[in-house]
């Protein structure tokens, strides 16, 4: 009796014993999935009709303490307005776009990165012989993977762009529907033209142009900017620095500085040069800003935009001066006026 | 003459003044003649190589033409300084081929200017093209450059043009593995990022505990992103409200207040009093904004797709507070309700 009853103690000991063991593994299987990735932003390249091309794009997994599995995936991609922010086609059962990469690329289907790994992620693209020319263009997106029983789980995913040019004739059409002087809206993307400055300076001019092409457009050229005099005041080099892409089908706008500056900011990536308008001191007066930019593949005609456009910059200053100076000569004429017409009076007498 | 004359005649003489002036500033210099269905075709896009540049046009007019003049810029506009592409080099390029007005052979050539020469003679309406070997490309990868096109009567380019015109064409980045880490785009999102690097996170969720009808819940995760790349970055977020099975919470759609009692749940990525949760975002990122109806304090909202912070060139860290906040009615239906939200980084095009 004693030992039943003392095997049966022993027993239920090791029952509860096995389950609180078990319990502490459950609660330290702790789902980590890591949630920081480095990536190749974007990637240009030309592949001609009938050839194929291999490349690679770099992905590192950041954290330090959990591994990375992502997914990865081709998906298309439009312009979600007038800047560069892109729109990924997220439906799977989506028929490609007309500019899609995804019959022409391959890329693997998963990528694990242990804490801290970096990887090239290999690709290859070929071009069908037949394959017109122009652009075509989606992101490889890497997801992490993973499920999570949590009230709010958060995900990270990046996608690396690529745009590929397939040379020779293709349909390009570029329309310019507004240049000048444009002032953006704080904390927006957005803005407006205006062609009167008062307060300050303009700082940007802006460009938009509507693809109505096949080719996903980056034009190149210069802004000039002259006085009345036809001096010019400004040389904008180049009227498109960030390489700026006006995807098929979108009505884009690319903004330029006036006069573009640089300062160094030390960040934990390292010292990176960081662009920004600075006031172009310009003086008061009348100005004239001339547009002259080309695009054109390789192999396709080369189409050209001109404008010009006529703006103001009046500060508050000049005005007062202006003011001042108007008073004063009339005040001088009048006072002229005066003494010329007793003097009229006394030799009349 | 009456001062009362002489003062009309003033005013008369100084308006007509203004308007001529005005004309002259605004009137665009008469054009002269551009070649048409200008392009040029190059063997290979990548920077140095030595390559052939096959330049084709029609000529607009049937002007007697004795010569051709073929000057590499890093600009288009004729009156602008041509600077040379650096690297560019012509000086031992040879005139391949040629085809609808013919006869030209070089007779002037420097690293950056060609001079085709023939007996001078009449052009015709018909489409022209000049292949030339031996070009080495301009070093720099990305580097546009422009050919600036000329035609004379005379046989040494002297003289006034007849025609002119330009072409384009752009240097692209070879397909390569890179052993450094050139443009990357850094992003991560965690419950908690405790560093500015994306090593050191916690967590992948936001938990909010025991959901309440008399009381706000709320809590927060953080976003962190850089981008040494002139793109830029767009970040999107993903997800839709909390769900229990069949059961739902209702999400704001439009930025609004946090009211105890009715079924909402929404973000927003600011500081908010009400409740008492978040932050406004820290770094020296400050080119990177959010879009406005994220940035509303003690207004919330949560739109599947929307972009939620843009940046437009090359942007150090900045680190994101994401507030979340879920009420509920009395009458909601028990459950464990959860929600993923995905956000995803895309770099600028």
């Amino acid at each position: 009796m004693f030992i039943a009853r003392s095997l049966h103690r022993i027993f239920a000991a090791s029952v509860l014993f096995a389950l609180v063991i078990v319990a502490a593994f459950m609660d330290s299987v702790v789902y980590a999935q890591s949630t920081g990735i480095g990536f190749t932003p974007r990637q240009d390249i030309t592949v001609r009709a009938g050839s194929s091309a291999e490349g690679a794009l770099y992905v590192t997994n950041l954290d330090k303490k959990s591994a990375a599995t992502l997914k990865v995936r081709v998906v298309d991609f439009t312009a979600a307005d007038q800047t560069g922010s892109a729109e990924l086609v997220v439906d799977t059962s989506a028929d490609p776009t007309p500019w899609s990469l995804r019959p022409f690329l391959k890329v693997p289907d998963t990528v694990v990165l242990q804490p801290g790994e970096s990887k090239q992620v290999p690709y290859t693209i070929a071009i069908p012989q037949k394959q017109g020319a122009g652009s075509y263009y989606s992101v490889v997106q890497y997801t992490a993977e993973g499920n999570s029983t949590q009230q709010v789980t958060v995900r990270a995913s990046g996608a690396s762009m690529l745009f590929v040019t397939v040379p020779g004739k293709a349909r390009e059409q570029l329309s310019l529907r507004h240049f000048g002087p444009y002032v953006t809206a704080p904390n927006t993307t957005n803005g407006s033209f205006r062609s009167l400055f008062i307060g300050k300076a303009p700082t940007t001019i802006a460009y938009v142009v509507h693809n109505n092409g096949s080719v996903a457009e980056m034009p190149a050229g210069s802004i000039e900017i002259s006085n009345i005099f036809g001096k010019q005041v400004r040389l904008i080099k180049n009227a498109n620095p960030k390489r700026n892409v006006a995807l098929i089908g979108q009505e884009r706008r690319i903004e330029v500085c006036v006069q573009e500056s640089t300062k160094q900011v030390r960040d934990s990536g390292g010292a990176l040069q960081v662009s920004y308008c600075k006031d172009p001191k310009l003086p008061p007066g009348i100005y004239k800003a001339r547009l002259s930019v080309l695009y054109g593949i390789n192999g396709s005609s080369t189409q050209e935009i001109e404008r010009t456009a006529i703006f103001w910059y009046v500060p508050i200053w000049s005005i007062v001066a202006l003011v001042i100076i108007v008073a004063f000569l009339a005040f001088g004429i009048f006072k002229l006026r005066t003494v010329y017409v007793r003097y009229r009076a006394r030799t009349k007498a | 003459m009456s001062f009362r004359r002489l003062h009309i005649k003033f005013v008369a003489i100084f308006a007509v003044a203004c308007l001529m002036g005005g004309i002259l500033f605004t009137a665009t210099r008469t054009e002269a003649l551009r070649f048409q269905e200008r392009s040029m075709l190059i063997g290979s896009s990548q920077a140095g190589d030595t390559t052939f540049y096959q330049i084709s046009f029609i000529y607009p007019t049937t002007n007697v033409v004795g010569s051709l003049r073929l000057e590499f810029c890093d600009n288009p506009i004729p009156t602008l300084p041509c600077n040379v592409p650096p690297g560019l080099d012509i000086t031992n390029a040879t005139l391949a081929a040629q085809s609808g007005e013919t006869g030209f052979t070089i007779t002037q050539q420097t690293s950056s200017v060609i001079v085709l020469s023939r007996s001078p003679s009449a052009t015709g309406l018909t489409a022209s093209s000049y292949r030339f070997d031996n070009m080495i490309n301009p070093s720099a990868e990305t580097q546009d450059f422009y050919v600036r096109m000329t035609d004379y009567a005379s046989t040494d380019a002297t003289g006034s043009f007849i025609d002119f015109g330009s072409v384009t064409a752009r240097m692209t980045v070879p397909i390569e593995i890179y052993a450094q880490i050139p443009p990357i785009l850094v992003f991560c999102v965690a419950g908690s990022i405790n560093d500015d690097d994306c090593q050191d996170t916690t967590g992948n969720f936001a938990d909010f505990g025991e959901l309440s009808s008399t009381q706000t819940r709320s809590t927060s995760s953080q976003i962190l992103a850089r981008t040494n790349a002139q793109y830029g970055y767009n970040i999107t977020v993903a997800g839709r409200t909390m769900t229990s099975g069949v059961h739902e919470i209702p999400g704001l759609s439009t930025p609004l207040e946090s009211f105890p009692g009715l079924g909402q749940f929404g973000m927003n990525l600011t500081a908010n009093s009400q409740p008492a949760v978040g932050a406004d975002p820290i770094g020296p990122g400050t080119s990177a904004t959010i879009h406005a109806d994220y940035t509303q304090a003690n207004k919330f909202l949560l739109r599947d797709g929307d972009t939620i912070i843009t940046s437009t060139g090359v942007t150090p860290t900045r680190k994101f507070t994401a507030s979340y906040i879920v009420n509920v009615p009395a009458s909601q239906a028990p459950g464990l309700y959860t929600t993923t939200i995905s956000y995803s980084a895309l770099a600028g095009f």
